[in-house]
């Protein structure tokens, strides 16, 4: 499409129109910016909601819930390497795997340190694909066959647990605050 | 529930009904926008600008009790999140409002102002890239521009908001292209 305007003609245009090209921008810019604060009130609450959450779970449940709650929407299959990283960042956070597993996942270390396997740190529990050749994959207890599961197993499981109560405080901050 | 089901026509009246009732001391407001209104053709700086600001608070006033009317009916669904039905309030029913009444607020303030629709169109369509010099030979004579051809090439351009994601690309995409 052709306007027919001499190229001189156009800064002669623009000045005979600048102001309201300039006040139909700020109207816009107005509107768009009251609603990006709608954005950010929302966010905030979110985030209030989710420290009142924090505050009741212990420091394990803490970390690891939001990471882990995190993680699982972004992939169906968390990649080891993945996997991993959250571990390196629980490991940093300085919580001892050995006291925060559950027994059967305290036994498998035990067992493994027994065969002079010492394993201490949640991003080499989360990665180890086996359990090293040494361990009894089955184990019969009262005549009935049970599987041990591998210490990745029982570790991963540690996080599962962790998203699940993670997930319920923050729905019981919902509903407490659906009725305020 | 779907969106779709909620009692949208109550919603718009009690929104409607709220947006019309005014606090006496308001009254001053609408007054002088009548006044500026008729002052815009004149392009003073300072009338346009008091406008672009009565104006753009009323949008907002009127965004603001949209959400809350909202909220307020999603808060007696169900004790899901509060958050998430805030969202939902925002993405689908703010944002497109603010769509809505942007669109005729720019509109009313251009012919107001009585800018002629081919300078809107030529100001805001961003067709610089095919202007030509007067008087070229096989030069088409475009169709009688109105100031809604205008808007809604520049719609289509910036992508006026429908929804809040669409908002937040647009406010750090946006800024200084229309100015």
């Amino acid at each position: 499409m052709s306007y027919r305007v001499k190229c001189n003609d156009i800064s002669m245009l623009y000045d005979a129109n600048k102001i309201w090209i300039s006040q139909a921008g700020r109207m816009w810019d107005n509107v768009l910016y009251e609603i990006l604060a709608q954005q950010v009130q929302i966010d905030l609450e979110e985030r209030s909601d989710a420290i009142a959450a924090v505050e009741v779970l212990s420091r394990f449940d803490s970390t690891a819930g939001p990471l882990y709650a995190e993680v699982s929407e972004r992939f169906t299959t968390i990649p080891d390497g993945v996997w991993a990283d959250i571990g390196a960042k629980i490991d940093r956070a300085g919580i001892s795997l050995a006291e925060t597993l559950e027994p059967e996942g305290k036994k498998i270390l035990r067992d493994l340190a027994k065969q002079k396997m010492f394993i201490s740190t949640w991003e080499e529990a989360l990665a180890c694909d086996s359990d090293f050749d040494v361990l009894e994959s089955k184990i019969v207890v009262r005549g009935h066959v049970k599987y041990r599961g591998m210490l990745a197993r029982h570790t991963k499981r540690a996080f599962y647990r962790a998203r699940d109560k993670y997930r319920n405080v923050l729905e019981h901050v919902y509903e407490k605050r659906a009725l305020v | 529930m779907r969106w779709s089901d909620l009692p949208h026509h109550r919603l718009s009246s009690e929104i409607a009904q709220t947006v019309a009732y005014r606090f006496p001391q308001e009254a001053h407001c609408e007054f002088q926008l009548r006044e500026l209104t008729a002052r815009l053709p004149e392009l003073r700086e300072e009338d346009h600008s008091e406008y672009v600001r009565l104006v753009s608070a009323e949008i907002n006033r009127e965004l603001r009790i949209c959400r809350d009317t909202y909220r307020r009916f999603l808060a007696t669904l169900n004790s899901k999140s509060r958050t998430a039905k805030w969202e939902v309030a925002l993405n689908f029913a703010v944002a497109p409002r603010a769509s809505e009444r942007l669109q005729q607020e720019i509109c009313a303030y251009l012919r107001d102002t009585k800018v002629k629709p081919t300078i809107v169109e030529f100001f805001l369509a961003d067709n610089a890239g095919v202007l030509v010099p007067f008087g070229e030979p096989g030069v088409k004579t475009p169709k009688e521009p109105s100031i809604e051809d205008g808007y809604l090439f520049l719609r289509a351009q910036l992508g006026i908001p429908e929804s809040k994601k669409a908002v937040q690309e647009r406010i750090i995409h946006r800024r200084g292209t229309i100015r």
